[in-house]
Formats: C-alpha cells, sequence, structure tokens
C-alpha cells in the first residue's frame, strides 16, 4: 500500500505511523472447533504527527482510539504496520533498547484515581524515572522534581504526599508531571479531562496548552468529547471501527465535516445555548453500531450512512485529499461528489 | 465592586492541600490508625507481642530447666514451688511451657516467613509473565496441592531424618501454595491497573515493576494471610509433635504438651488444660489480629 | 399552576466518621406538570442525592432527612410510611439512572423486568401486563419488540439498554419522570437518538421531566426551566434562557464561559481557580465563596438570601446586579 501523502508542511512529521493494525485473536468456543473472530480494533491507520502539533483523534466507543493511543505507546501488541518516533524505528526496538527509548514518548491516562501507584509518595512517583533513566544525583534530582512540578501548577510541598491525599484535578497535574519529567518529545493524552469535574477540566485543558506551546511538544489528544477536542487540537481525525475517516485542520472539520459520519456526530454535540440548540437540524445516525468482530465489508459506515451506494457495500475507501487541500476523507460519496 | 470573575490561565496554581507541610499520610498509616480502633484486633496484637516479649526472656524467668526432672514430686498438682504443676517426670510445667512457647512460636513465624517468601515470589513472578509459563507454574502448584500434608513430612522425617530445621521447611513447604496463588491472582489484577502502564511506558524494567509496584501492592492480603497462616502452622505443628513426629523429647513444644496432657488427663487434668489455653489463646489473638489486618488494609474502607 | 413535585428548603446530610456531610442544605424548588426541569451541577453539589434521599433509595443511617418539605402533588411525602412511599415510587415517581448496565439484573429476561413494576403497582395480569411492556418497548423504539421481551439485558448495547430502562419507567405512567444523568455514559450519537426519544415522550405523556446532568449542552437542549445546583445549595432558577443568556450568579456564568463549545471559536478558556469544597466543613457562608471572582466579606457570613431578576428567576448571590 503506497504512503498516503503526508501533511507536508515546514515541520518535518516527529511521529510518523504508517498502516498500523491492531488485530486481537477471540477464541472461538470449544463446540466451534477453534473458528477464531478477530477483532479489529485498529485496522489500518496512518498518520503523522508533525513537531509542535496537536493532533486530535475522535470517535466514540468501539472505534479504536484507546487502543491506537496504546498501540503507539506499544502497550498493547501490534499486529502490523509501522511507528516511527524522532527518526527511530519503535518497533524494530526490544527489551533493553525499547526501555532506553521510551523517555521520546510519554502517556498520559484517563483516569487519575488509577495511574498514580498508591503507595508511592508524589517524590517516589517522580523520582523513578529519574533514576531509571539519568545518572542525576540526589539533588540534581529533586530540582529537577522541583521544577517539572512548578510546570503544572504544584508546589514542592506535594512531594512527601500520597496520591490519595489529592482531589482528581491535582492527581492529574501530578499524572502530567510524571509524563513530563524525562523531556518527551510526544506525549499522548487519553482522555486526559473525561474523569474530572466540569470545572477543573478548563483549569488542565489550559494547562496541557500552555506546557505544549513552552516545551515544543507534539501530542496526540484522544477524546470523546468533540467540544475539548476542537479547543485544544489543531488538527483533528475521525475514527470509525478502526479506521480514520476523516482528517482535517480544526476549523475545516468543524466548519465543512465532508464524511457521513463526522456530519452526524458534529450535529449531534449538544450546545450550550438553548436558541440555537432546538433550532438545530440533527443528522441522525441510524441503527446500530455494527460488531467489530464482524465489521461490515466495503465501507464500514455504508450500514448507517444516508449515501451508501453500490461501491461502498464492496469497496473499502481510502483516506483521500479532498479538492487539492490537507483535509482528507475516505468515502465515494464525498469523492464523486455525490449530492447529499 | 466587581473583578475578574476568573484566571485567563496561565498555569493555574493547583488549589492548596489541606495538609501542610507534614509528611502525607501513606495507607499503612492510615491502615495502623484503622486497626487501634478495632479492640479485638488490638488485644490480639498486644497479647502476641506480650508472647514473644516472655519467649524472648524466656531463659531469664524460668524457674527450672526444661529437662529437670524431680521423680519424686511428679505429676504434683499446681503451687507454690511448681505453679503449674509437673508431669510424669517431675518437670516443671511451668517452665516447659514457656520453652514449649518458644519452640511452637518460632516455628510457626519461621515457617510462615518461608511461606510467604517463597510465595510471593513464585506468585508475582507466575502471575507477571503470564502465558505458558503461569499456565506450568500453577499446575505444579495444583499437583503440590494435593499431596496429603501427612504423608510429605512422613516421607521428608524418613529421608532426611527428623530435626527442627527439617520442621520448618516441612511446614512452610505446605503453606506457601495457597500464598503464591493469592498473589498470583492479586498481580494479574494489578497487572491491568495504569499505573502499571504508566510504569511500563516510562521504561521501568520488569523487576523494577515488580518491586516497586506489584509487590507493595499486594502486600495487604499478604500480610493478612501471614496472620492467618501463623496459627495455621502452630496447630500443624502441635498435630505432627502429638503424633510423635515433632520435635523430640525432652524438648517440648506446645503440641508434645498437649500430647503428654492427654495421657495423664485423667489423674492430671492441669498437665492438659494449660498448654491447651495457652495454645488457644495464641491462635484467637493471631486470628482476631488477622481479621482487623484485612479490615484495617481494605482500600474501600480507606480515607478515599 | 399547582407544581407536581415541590421542595422546600430539603435538608439531607450523611452523619460519618469524619463528620457531618452537607450533601443537600437547604433548597428549594418546583416541577411543573408537562415541563422538563433541568439541574445541573458537578460531582458534590446534591443534585443525584436529593432526590435519592426523598425516595428512600440511600441507606439511612448513614443518611438522616434534617428538615424541610417535600411536596408531591401538594402532599409531603417525608412522612409517609415506608409502605405508601414505596407504592407512590415506581409507579407516580420513576426514576433512571446513568448506568443502565447496574440498573437492570442481569440475571433477568428484560421480560420479567419490565412487567415487574405493573404487577407491584397495578391490578393488571400477568398477560396484560406483557402486553403493555411490548407496548412499551416499541414505544422507545427497540426494534422487534416481542422476540426482545425474552432477552437479557447483556444483549443489548448501552443505548438500547437505557431505552429499556425509559420503557421500565413508562409503563405505569408516572407523572414525574427523574432522570439522573441519563446519557453520562453513551456515546454522542447515541445520547442524541435518546434525548429525542424523552422530548417526544413526554411531549406525548405530559408527564413531568427532571433531567440531573453535568452537561450544559443537554439541559439546553431539553429544559424549560433550570436549577443550578452547587455544594448542596441551589445557586440559581429561572427558565431555560434566563440561566443562559442572562445568569444572575458569578458560578453559572463561570461555568457556562469555562465550557468548550464546537460552535464558537474560543480564544483561551477562562477558568474557574481552586476546586469543590469539602462537603463537611462548610462553613455558614456561601461555598463558592474562595472560588469566586466576585467575593465579599458578607459571603463568608451567611448564605445569600434569593434576589428576584425575573418573573421565575431568582439567584442567590448577595451581588445586586448580574455580573457580565
Amino acid at each position: 500500500m503506497s504512503t498516503p501523502p503526508t501533511n507536508a508542511s515546514i515541520n518535518p512529521p516527529i511521529a510518523r505511523i504508517q498502516n498500523l493494525k491492531v488485530h486481537f485473536p477471540i477464541r472461538g468456543s470449544f463446540l466451534s472447533f477453534g473458528h477464531k473472530h478477530t477483532l479489529k480494533a485498529v485496522d489500518g491507520v496512518s498518520l503523522d504527527l508533525a513537531k509542535g502539533e496537536i493532533l486530535g483523534l475522535v470517535g466514540e466507543s468501539g472505534c479504536g482510539k484507546s487502543s491506537l493511543g496504546r498501540a503507539i505507546m506499544r502497550l498493547i501488541k501490534i499486529t502490523d504496520g509501522s511507528i516511527e518516533i524522532a527518526g527511530t524505528d519503535f518497533l524494530a526496538l526490544e527489551g533493553k533498547a525499547l526501555r532506553q527509548v521510551r523517555p521520546n514518548i510519554q502517556m498520559i491516562f484517563q483516569d487519575p484515581y488509577a495511574s498514580l501507584n498508591p503507595r508511592m509518595t508524589v517524590y517516589d512517583i517522580l523520582a523513578e524515572p529519574l533514576f531509571t533513566h539519568t545518572k542525576l544525583n540526589s539533588d540534581a534530582q529533586m530540582a529537577k522534581i522541583k521544577q517539572t512540578l512548578d510546570l503544572v501548577g504544584l508546589n514542592a510541598k506535594t512531594c512527601k504526599k500520597y496520591p490519595h491525599e489529592f482531589s482528581g484535578g491535582q492527581r492529574q497535574r501530578i499524572a502530567i508531571a510524571r509524563a513530563l519529567i524525562l523531556d518527551p518529545k510526544v506525549i499522548i493524552a487519553d482522555e486526559p479531562v473525561s474523569s474530572l469535574d466540569v470545572s477543573v477540566q478548563a483549569q488542565i485543558l489550559n494547562l496541557l496548552k500552555e506546557i505544549q506551546t513552552r516545551l515544543g511538544l507534539s501530542m496526540i489528544f484522544i477524546s470523546h468529547n468533540l467540544a475539548v477536542v476542537k479547543y485544544i487540537s489543531d488538527r483533528i481525525a475521525v475514527m470509525y471501527l478502526g479506521k480514520i475517516v476523516e482528517i482535517a485542520d480544526r476549523e475545516a472539520l468543524y466548519k465543512n465535516p465532508l464524511h457521513p459520519y463526522t456530519r452526524a456526530l458534529v450535529s449531534a454535540v449538544p450546545i450550550p445555548d438553548p436558541k440555537l440548540e432546538r433550532a438545530r437540524k440533527r443528522i441522525p445516525v441510524g441503527g446500530e453500531l455494527p460488531s467489530p468482530l464482524n465489521p461490515p465489508k466495503g465501507c464500514a459506515f455504508h450500514t448507517r450512512c444516508p449515501l451508501a451506494f453500490d461501491r461502498c457495500r464492496t469497496e473499502p475507501p481510502q483516506l483521500i485529499a479532498h479538492s487539492k487541500s490537507l483535509h482528507r476523507v475516505a468515502c465515494f460519496a464525498v469523492e464523486e461528489n455525490r449530492p447529499s | 465592586m466587581s473583578s475578574e470573575v476568573m484566571t485567563i490561565n496561565t498555569t493555574t496554581i493547583a488549589p492548596p492541600i489541606q495538609e501542610d507541610d507534614s509528611a502525607g499520610v501513606s495507607l499503612w498509616k492510615d491502615a495502623y490508625h484503622r486497626l487501634l480502633k478495632n479492640k479485638l484486633a488490638t488485644f490480639g496484637g498486644l497479647f502476641i507481642l506480650f508472647e514473644v516479649f516472655i519467649c524472648i526472656i524466656t531463659p531469664w524467668i524460668a524457674p527450672y530447666g526444661f529437662d529437670t526432672q524431680n521423680l519424686e514430686l511428679t505429676l504434683a498438682k499446681p503451687s507454690a514451688a511448681h505453679w503449674l504443676g509437673t508431669d510424669t517426670l517431675g518437670r516443671d510445667l511451668f517452665t516447659r511451657l514457656l520453652y514449649g512457647g518458644r519452640i511452637s512460636m518460632m516455628v510457626g513465624f519461621l515457617a510462615s516467613m518461608v511461606s510467604v517468601i517463597v510465595g510471593v515470589v513464585y506468585g508475582a513472578i507466575s502471575g507477571f509473565i503470564g502465558g505458558k509459563l503461569d499456565n506450568f507454574m500453577m499446575r505444579v502448584v495444583d499437583v503440590l496441592f494435593a499431596l496429603p500434608f501427612v504423608f510429605l513430612v512422613i516421607i521428608l522425617m524418613v529421608f532426611f531424618g527428623r530435626n527442627i530445621f527439617l520442621l520448618f521447611v516441612a511446614l512452610g513447604f505446605t503453606q506457601w501454595l495457597t500464598m503464591a496463588r493469592i498473589v498470583r491472582g492479586q498481580v494479574i489484577s494489578l497487572k491491568e491497573k495504569e499505573f502499571v502502564e504508566a510504569a511500563r511506558s516510562l521504561g521501568i524494567s520488569n523487576w523494577g515493576i515488580i518491586y516497586r509496584h506489584l509487590i507493595p501492592n499486594t502486600l495487604g492480603p499478604v500480610i493478612v494471610y501471614l496472620t492467618l497462616t501463623v496459627p495455621s502452622v502452630i496447630l500443624d505443628e502441635a498435630f505432627l509433635s502429638f503424633l510423635g513426629l515433632g520435635v523430640q523429647a525432652p524438648m517440648a513444644s506446645w503440641g508434645t504438651l498437649i500430647s503428654n496432657g492427654v495421657e495423664v488427663m485423667e489423674i492430671a487434668p492441669w498437665a492438659l488444660l494449660f498448654p491447651a489455653i495457652t495454645l488457644s489463646v495464641t491462635l484467637f489473638s493471631l486470628n482476631f489480629l488477622g481479621d482487623g489486618l484485612r479490615d484495617a488494609l481494605d482500600p474501600k474502607g480507606a480515607k478515599d | 399552576m399547582e407544581p407536581i413535585l415541590e421542595l422546600k428548603n430539603y435538608q439531607a446530610h450523611f452523619y460519618t466518621r469524619r463528620g457531618i456531610v452537607k450533601a443537600v442544605d437547604g433548597i428549594s424548588f418546583k416541577v411543573h406538570p408537562g415541563e422538563t426541569l433541568g439541574i445541573v451541577g458537578e460531582s458534590g453539589s446534591g443534585k443525584s442525592v436529593t432526590h435519592l434521599s426523598y425516595l428512600r433509595l440511600l441507606p439511612s443511617p448513614p443518611l438522616r432527612i434534617v428538615g424541610g418539605e417535600v411536596r408531591f402533588k401538594g402532599k409531603n411525602i417525608l412522612t409517609l410510611p415506608d409502605r405508601q412511599l414505596r407504592d407512590l415510587r415506581g409507579k407516580s415517581i420513576a426514576m433512571i439512572f446513568q448506568e443502565p448496565m447496574t440498573s437492570l439484573n442481569p440475571y433477568m429476561k428484560i421480560g420479567a423486568q419490565l412487567i415487574e413494576p405493573l404487577l407491584i403497582h397495578t391490578v393488571m395480569n400477568k398477560k396484560d401486563a406483557w402486553k403493555k411492556a411490548i407496548a412499551a418497548l416499541e414505544r422507545v423504539g427497540i426494534p422487534n419488540a416481542e422476540p426482545a421481551m425474552n432477552r437479557y439485558p447483556h444483549e443489548f448495547s448501552g443505548g438500547m439498554r437505557q431505552r429499556v430502562m425509559i420503557a421500565m419507567a413508562l409503563t405505569t405512567d408516572p407523572a414525574v419522570l427523574i432522570a439522573d444523568e441519563p446519557t453520562t455514559a453513551l456515546d454522542v450519537t447515541v445520547q442524541a437518538q435518546i434525548l429525542d426519544l424523552l422530548r417526544d415522550i413526554q411531549k406525548d405523556t405530559g408527564m413531568a421531566v427532571v433531567l440531573i446532568t453535568h452537561d450544559l449542552g443537554v439541559v439546553a437542549g431539553l429544559a424549560d426551566r433550570v436549577v443550578v445546583m452547587y455544594a448542596g445549595h441551589v445557586f440559581e432558577e429561572g427558565s431555560a434562557e434566563d440561566i443562559f443568556y442572562r445568569s444572575a450568579h458569578p458560578y453559572t456564568l463561570a461555568l457556562l464561559k469555562s465550557t468548550p463549545r464546537i460552535d464558537v471559536p474560543q480564544g483561551a478558556l477562562p477558568v474557574i481557580p481552586g476546586m469543590p469544597p469539602d462537603l463537611s466543613r462548610l462553613g455558614k457562608g456561601c461555598p463558592f465563596y474562595e472560588r469566586c471572582g466576585y467575593h465579599m466579606d458578607v459571603c463568608v457570613t451567611e448564605f445569600p438570601t434569593s434576589h428576584q431578576f425575573g418573573p421565575e428567576h431568582e439567584s442567590f448571590c448577595y451581588l445586586e446586579r448580574p455580573p457580565q
């Protein structure tokens, strides 16, 4: 499969993912004579992450965005494809070599209550990566820890305390500090604000935005919340049943969504404005999400798509640039300019 | 007088933490406080500590030698000279109870430590590595589980002769199996937790993950099981000694004392009564302590 | 119009080892027949505990209803004996919850679960109840309703299960439906379907809906009137337009401004500093004091009295004029 056209910007991509596949084999029941099913969580995803960019990844449950995030982090097994981070072939490394390279790409997890070891103090949590990867003496470690805590808006008094003594928002800051302490180049944020109260979400979003700008980080921001993703991302990719169906700049995606699924998604997001919200015409999505164990042939969305025609049922569409812009869609109806 | 409602961000400083400069309250400390509130458990714990203390100072407080015989005064009733009476060979029962306690407690704790160390390491490795190795290791445990305990001890005794060290090994050997299963189960569920995923993404080595992340978080159930293993081992030892397979005469353990006491219980009931009561109270105390620890260490009840 | 449900100075506290948690501390609001009242608040606001507590669905102790009245059709239900309250609950006041998986019994076929409230609360026989249940399933959009009656909850998707829950609530023709975060656990497209369904059903049956949520967008789409809660208190009550376009309370305004929207480009997102308070350590004053940009000395001393800003619009804040 040829490499799709890249986001040919001034910055060369800091991360390049090509045709990534994560397929989980599901063993059939004893009586089905070993007939196996495959859960295609991620089914051929290619992405470029430009340096200093925030790429949003949206989709509903079962779309594979979390699996994609974990696959890029190599926390789950990858069936096929390649991942290149800062010029290194990430998938070729194993064992110690892999561990040495891990500081380049770090993850922020969704649940601040589960992502910190309850038996370790904040100091322990932040010092562990330092003594694993650097040769800093304890004074230098302390200095680095203080500096990182400062970056996330926490003071040094937190060091002696344990995670359960903090609120959700504070814990998430600690988790962010941990992700930053090794000076990574890429951060993958997996629903980092979804478990937080609304009044705290804005704090953490702004924090992430500011850190990203200050440190020149590149980020993949995974979320099911389209409004949050719109606020923070430069570019956004929409996923459905393991594939990217549309990818575009923030403004382009929300002003002019092309893929029928994206359009339905955008129209379904409630707007906190009674007059606007009630006047809106909702683009309905019929039917139910197909089982990822048995995705539809051809375009995975055709069973629910108002624009589906013959070609959709037999051929899977590719992500193709729409009218010479960087806005790419995987849809035959759009490709053939069929009226909607 | 209105002021700007909200900060237009820039690393809004996180809200101040409730406590001040003090060191954090770890989950251990919190558990300790909760344990103290449980009166039965606290009593149990204190009693055990008391017993341990007595065991340590036994050589200084025992009025006689543990094998000092006085054939003039066999099966004597409790008196000023012999607080708990004497046995069939005129040996002071109080002294024998003290020395017997040393043996029983020592066997109990040491054998349990053996079982913990072997069980934790075995279970942690099996659970962490998973897959075929885990399968194999657990089948080994299953097979060993099926072996009858007494049978095993007898075989060991036959091959290696009778000595107290062997007793530790035999007793610890039987207990590590359950410990391994418990730890393995814990490790398997912990493996999927996000803080372990975070450790992996930070490039922490496998050993680092097991040592700093998995084991400390399994210690709760391990400690509880440990305090419940000790009475089990002491009882097993008593049982073996009762059958004549445990410590050799003239050394005493609570088991041998009970065994001897049963023989003369009709004419000298005190010879059975005192060691039996002591053993029972010890076992109760350990059980209360274990129950209390389990409740105190239960994360669901914690400050969260 | 006589309100169908009315709370007056309702207080419900939890008496715990750590102290008294004032989950609900003196709230008052009305629900009119046929309207949708949105109750907006974050975690700890007391929005769920309010209804769970007067329906006696929370263990008591540690919960204790400390004061106030809850009037259903004019009658104070707090003083009703348990038996009578149970008759009311499930028949006249129905409730649906956030997690359809845990609200439905995984071991019972949905048919059995659907007819249960009918058999308990009405004199219908099993056959008629079965028919009514099938009709309810069809009403909520479950395809192949009749065979669906013989399926188990896990055979349905999250959205479908929530529809089943709504069907279950509807079978007894309740006067009030309390929906506690009914779409929070659902995908956004499914959420849209469920909200449309609720709106639809409400038009048909004329029942009142109390929609509890933290999502301002959901409230904007469905609610006629809105109540904003924080730390066990009501901060503001008014029509949807009052609350969204003419917010009179600094908290409401702050909440609106700090919520990302997909329709307008947003520069830097304003932020509410600090975090929600510890409900066991509240003083007498306004619980929002520390985080409020408009706070004054008087705010700490006592909880603000209400200010009317419109015929139905009141706000509990010492500010004379609405914040900008």
